[in-house]
């Protein structure tokens, strides 16, 4: 995978957003790349900045009260932090295309969905109203709604939730973007539809060869559509790797901590403390307040910057136990099979 | 488990309609049936767990239960008496008893009261009127979900979404109920937070002798903390029974396929692969037979027929919209027309062949479906449609295709000690295994 | 009934034993002792007024020694100074003891109302204005004619201290009457505002929370209610009974609940759908316990606020109301002093003007205190 230019470089990025109360920093200085085709799942628990981020890069984000004050997105050679509104909104909705938590928020229930769609194909390219029309009835059915044709005519309040998520789908394909940022497309959904449109963005990305950045807090969901995991935590990333890493081998003890969070057949574990206040971070490393391992140097100085863990390019961590003069071996890296359902499975 | 030998909360048959009235005189007409007869029974000491999707009438259950809402139909029989037909005066000694916590930390205080006040409200309106006592057992509780005497004086507003979830705990439990409704207790909350709450749950339980009903769309949640477990679909519980059973082996094919639809957190799991087709039906209008037919992989098949269940789903779900009458052989035209570009001709000019060829795209029916009887009734059934007569297109489809599944409810079967599901499958469980595949489990 | 868990030790919550908790249920707040004890009080005193005295007779007429002269303080209250003692009394009660039993929320009203400099200045005008006008006239007294000081110019014009403000064509001091007309500025603004919350209040969540018919009824009325011609009413009796001021704000007050009526159930709706109106119905309260105790404080940031920019309507209505000579010929409405004053325009312009200035700046006061007022107790931005 590494043999090729990545898609996407997101270096140091800081965004703050301004309140009453003082500045947020939401994301202190995020790194990650993504590669074309592969899925990168960005997991953390709600306040870690990973909205944050996906907004950021496409600058999507309230701009004020959000700032994007340090860093680069790098896409296709062009610094998205700096490009000029008319080049990014070139991007915007024909490279990279956003889908959001909420389909009932993103559909506006004034149009029929075929408006919407067609606006979406006219926007990124010079077609007439018919041939847009027909594109559009080959995306809804391509994104598996039944009778497309029948359906373009229909407005978002005779969708289902999960039609109408793919719907949103449908208008972010519109484009033929190379990157698909996806914000908890499918924490509102049912778990049966859920299913359906996880298989469904799976197959969408096998068909177009398209990267995806999918944001989310359940790791179940990780699980079954990452090739690489970035885990945030307090506006920072707390380890990255392959997604058979993070889960089997996790490197840093909060990943660890997360993952024994599930409920499990020995009940859950949960983490004992609170999340720190994103108005004044601590000193030192973010979770070292609630982490097992936290020796003295822990809650001085910046917060460590990310590290190979075991001597591997693709996982990194950022912990100060991975650095040179400490022991790692410390940590137990085995996390427990947090599996509920692992009994009814005869796999 | 309960020493005087009844369970602490028996419900049965509970209905609950809501009529969908229109015009100036508020005419009935319909009715959403979103409880339609619901049994189960709670023991003192044990959680009870409601799962299923939204719409599936599981918070509607809970409210009803509660009497938050008048039931439509059925009991429920608490603590060997039966509530819907109480005074209001037995009423408040129920309310006593049974106590709930909510879904949205957000909404479930008043923002103008301190969590002093609204942890004791729960004893101010059964009539304790001795500030000093109300105090001391509010501090007592707050202490005991882990937050501080002190924070008493606090408002809603200065604490975190898991800390008000702890304090909903503190209101619920302040005048010592033996039952404890929970409605999503934990869904808007995340992954670590969660596990806080259902730990601190099962803690309280174990200490008060609770009974505790909860309700979530969770399975990893219930599977956690229920002891037994019921399965809702369309306002009807499909499976019930002790949790190990139940999500262990599950009787139900939509308990099979809720399970399997499960984001599991291990990456070297592929999913099983049984997908559910389309969307949960309206409890307005909910399908007669067995409610789970218009989705389920594993629909009886007529005795004779052994198609691939695959095939036989696509006919099914052809055969169902026929039935409904959902299918308008207009807009099918019109569909034809603007998939094949072809802006000169008129909707009647559309032919046969490429009509059939249109719905059996969208159902994803093959062509020349093996056997040819088989084919021959689906292709006279959408002639019948493409010559505008539907009524004849269902009734060459029904008699072809007629199943148990379609035709009569289920009755609810014993599978295995406590374990309960009401599918046609169960009934007739040895032809049944002989057509049918048990796709849950491959 | 008794509960009969095994009762857990280390919990803090003993058995509670509710059949005696059913038998001691008497209910005592000593809050709420206090509002009743000080509204009786209130209304023994009307009573005695009203029954076993002349009304031409003073209440209170007493001289109070000061060293150098004797104060004469006299109080003949009419219906609608009782009606006044009751608003402020409400005031305190519904807004002052709140305010000041959490003085955290309080403060944080404060900050946010601080921020609009133009709303604190107007705070400022109008409790001066109030309490100038409640008191102003027992101290300095009543206008009194003196037609040796006709059309007298202000002290700034060269006239002289003796009627800082000038006078008008029966040699009135403009000054005394524009204090007598802050108060009767303010009586109708306050206590017909206070007619109109109470009615609003009470209707509207009740209407909320019940839904269904009681809903249905209720809101059909105040759709009745907003088409009722108060202008013609007022005219009607005016006509027959002369104009009085007591009935003019009794029935501005009650025809005019039926907009903020409509804000407080719209509000309430939404209230009513919040879990912790559940939680209290779980809990066992009553209808009137969840209207009184959740759904009218949570909507008094709706009610304060209509009810602020209801006050300046009020009292213009009033104005105009005199100004067209339907008003109270007895009172020092603005109003009226403004349409005695304007055939002088030409020759003593501060006749017409003065009070003029004076009710614009109550007007606008009231306005600007109303929007201040929403920005800073709204809910969303109360919380976080």
């Amino acid at each position: 995978m590494t043999d090729t230019e990545p898609l996407l470089q997101v270096r140091n990025l800081e965004t703050q957003f301004h309140t009453d109360e003082g500045i947020v920093r939401a994301v202190d200085g995020v790194s990650f790349d993504v590669y074309p085709g592969e899925t990168v799942c960005i997991v953390g628990e709600s306040g870690s900045g990973k909205t944050v981020t996906i907004e950021s890069i496409t600058r999507i984000l309230q701009m004020p009260p959000g700032e994007i004050v340090g860093g680069e997105v790098i896409f296709d050679g062009i610094d998205l932090t700096t490009a000029s509104e008319k080049e990014i909104r070139r991007i915007r909705g024909d490279r990279i295309s956003h889908v959001f938590q909420n389909p009932q928020g993103s559909l506006n229930p004034v149009y029929t969905v075929g408006a919407q769609i067609r606006e979406a194909i006219q926007a990124n390219r010079d077609v007439g109203k018919k041939a847009a029309r027909e594109q559009a009835i080959e995306l809804l059915d391509e994104v598996g709604i039944p009778e497309a044709g029948a359906r373009i005519d229909d407005y978002p309040h005779e969708f289902s939730g999960g039609m109408r998520q793919r719907v949103v789908i449908a208008i972010a394909l519109a484009g033929e973007p190379d990157l698909l940022l996806a914000d908890e497309p499918t924490t509102a959904l049912d778990v049966t539809i859920e299913a359906q449109i996880i298989d469904l963005l799976l197959r969408l990305q096998e068909e177009r060869d398209m990267a995806i950045v999918f944001v989310t807090h359940d790791l179940g969901v990780v699980a079954e559509i990452a090739d690489r995991v970035v885990v945030m935590y307090a506006s920072k990333v707390m380890e990255q790797g392959h997604v058979h890493e993070i889960f089997d081998r996790p490197a840093h003890p909060y990943t660890r901590a997360l993952l024994d969070c599930l409920p499990g057949p020995d009940g859950v574990t949960p983490i004992e403390g609170t999340l720190p206040n994103p108005l004044d971070h601590p000193d030192g490393c973010r979770f070292a307040a609630r982490c097992e391992y936290a020796i003295e140097p822990c809650f001085v100085g910046e917060h460590p910057s990310l590290l190979p863990a075991d001597g591997d390019e693709d996982h990194l961590v950022s912990c100060l136990l991975y650095r040179d003069g400490h022991d790692e071996s410390v940590i137990d890296r085995e996390p427990r099979r947090a599996d509920p359902f692992a009994v009814g499975d005869d796999t | 488990m309960s020493e005087t030998g009844h369970p602490l909360l028996v419900v049965r048959n509970l209905e609950k309609h809501f009529p969908v009235q229109a015009g100036v005189f508020k005419r009935e007409v319909g009715r959403i049936r979103a409880v339609d007869g619901i049994s189960f029974s709670i023991e003192k000491g044990e959680t009870f767990g409601l799962v299923g999707e939204s719409g599936c009438g599981k918070s509607t259950a809970a409210k009803a239960i509660m009497h938050l809402i008048e039931p439509t139909g059925g009991e429920v029989i608490f603590d060997g008496k039966n509530i819907s037909g109480m005074s209001k005066d037995e009423r408040r000694g129920f309310r006593r008893q049974a106590q709930m916590i909510f879904q949205d930390p957000e909404s479930s205080f008043d923002p103008r009261m301190t969590i002093g006040e609204s942890v004791a409200e729960p004893l101010r309106v059964n009539g304790m009127t001795d500030r000093e006592r109300r105090r001391s057992i509010v501090e007592g509780l707050l202490e005991r979900v882990g937050l501080d005497a002190g924070d008493a004086d606090r408002y809603p507003h200065e604490f975190s979404g898991g800390q008000k979830q702890r304090i909903g705990l503190a209101r619920a439990l302040s005048i010592n109920p033996e039952l404890l409704v929970a409605d999503e207790p934990v869904s808007a909350l995340d992954v670590s937070i969660q596990a806080e709450i259902l730990s601190l749950m099962e803690d309280l339980q174990r200490e008060f002798n609770l009974a505790i009903l909860i309700i979530s769309h969770n399975l990893g949640v219930i599977r956690q903390i229920s002891d037994a477990v019921g399965v809702m679909y369309v306002g009807e519980l499909v499976e019930r029974g002790p949790t190990e059973d139940v999500f262990g082996d599950p009787a139900h094919p939509y308990t099979r396929a809720l399970l399997s639809s499960i984001p599991r957190p291990d990456p070297h799991i592929e999913r099983s692969g049984m997908e559910l087709t389309g969307d949960v039906p309206s409890p307005s209008d909910p399908p007669p037979g067995c409610r789970f037919h218009t989705r389920c992989p594993e629909v009886i098949q007529p005795d004779g027929l052994e198609l691939d269940q695959t095939d036989w789903r696509t006919i099914l779900t052809l055969a169902d919209r026929v039935y409904r009458g959902d299918i308008d052989p207009q807009t099918v035209r019109e569909s034809v027309l603007s998939v094949a570009e072809d802006g000169e001709r008129e909707p009647e000019d559309v032919t046969l062949s490429e009509f059939e060829g249109r719905l059996r795209e969208d159902f994803d029916i093959q062509q020349e479906l093996e056997p040819t009887a088989v084919d021959t009734t689906i292709h006279h059934a959408i002639e019948a449609l493409y010559e505008e007569r539907p009524e004849v297109a269902a009734e060459r489809l029904q008699e072809t295709f007629a199943t148990p599944c379609r035709d009569s409810r289920p009755a609810s079967t014993t599978v295995e000690g406590d374990q309960v599901a009401a599918c046609h499958l169960l009934e007739t469980s040895v032809e049944a295994s002989e057509t049918v595949p048990a796709t849950g489990d491959d | 009934m008794s509960l009969e868990t095994d009762t857990p030790e280390s919990t803090g919550i003993d058995d509670i034993d509710w059949e005696e908790i059913d038998a001691n249920a008497v209910r005592l707040d000593p809050e709420i002792f206090y509002k009743y004890v000080s509204l009786v009080l209130l209304c023994l005193l009307w009573a005695y007024d009203y029954i076993y005295r002349d009304p031409r007779l003073s209440l209170l007429d007493v001289d109070i020694p000061l060293g150098f002269t004797t104060f004469n303080l006299e109080l003949n209250p009419g219906n609608v100074d009782y009606l006044m003692g009751l608003t402020l009394l409400a005031m305190f009660w519904w807004v002052a003891v709140p305010l000041a039993r959490s003085p955290e929320m309080t403060k944080q009203y404060w900050r946010e109302f601080r921020r609009n400099k133009a709303a604190v200045a107007s705070l400022v005008f109008l409790a001066v204005i109030l309490v100038v006008g409640l008191i102003g006239p027992l101290i300095i007294g009543r206008p009194s004619s003196d037609f040796g000081a006709m059309h007298e110019a202000p002290v700034f014009l060269g006239g002289t201290w003796e009627y800082p403000l000038g006078t008008n064509s029966r040699g009135e001091g403009i000054f005394k009457i524009v204090i007598a007309g802050m108060r009767v500025s303010m009586q109708v603004g306050l206590i017909a505002t206070l007619i109109v919350i109470v009615l609003a209040s009470i209707v509207g969540t009740t209407a909320a929370f019940s839904g269904g018919w009681v809903d249905e009824v209720l809101m059909r009325f105040v759709d009745l209610l907003m088409t009722f011609p108060t202008f013609f009413l007022i005219l009607f009796l005016v006509y027959i009974y002369g104009g009085d001021l007591f009935m003019l704000i009794v029935i501005l007050g009650i025809t005019g609940w039926g907009g903020v009526c409509r804000l407080v159930r719209s509000e309430a709706l939404q209230r009513t759908e919040e879990e912790y109106i559940e939680a209290a119905e779980a809990a066992g309260a009553t209808m009137r316990y969840i209207v009184r105790r959740h759904l009218i404080p949570n909507v008094s940031n709706t009610v304060i606020t209509a009810a602020t920019l209801a006050i300046p309507f009020l009292i213009l209505t009033e104005a105009v109301l005199a100004f067209l000579g339907f008003g109270d010929p007895d009172v020092w409405s603005w109003g009226r002093i403004i349409a005695e004053g304007r055939d002088d325009l030409g020759t003593a312009w501060w006749v017409a003007t003065i009070p003029g200035i004076f009710l614009f700046a109550t007007v606008l006061a009231f306005n600007f205190l109303g929007d201040a007022l929403r920005d800073a107790i709204d809910p969303r931005h109360q919380i976080r």
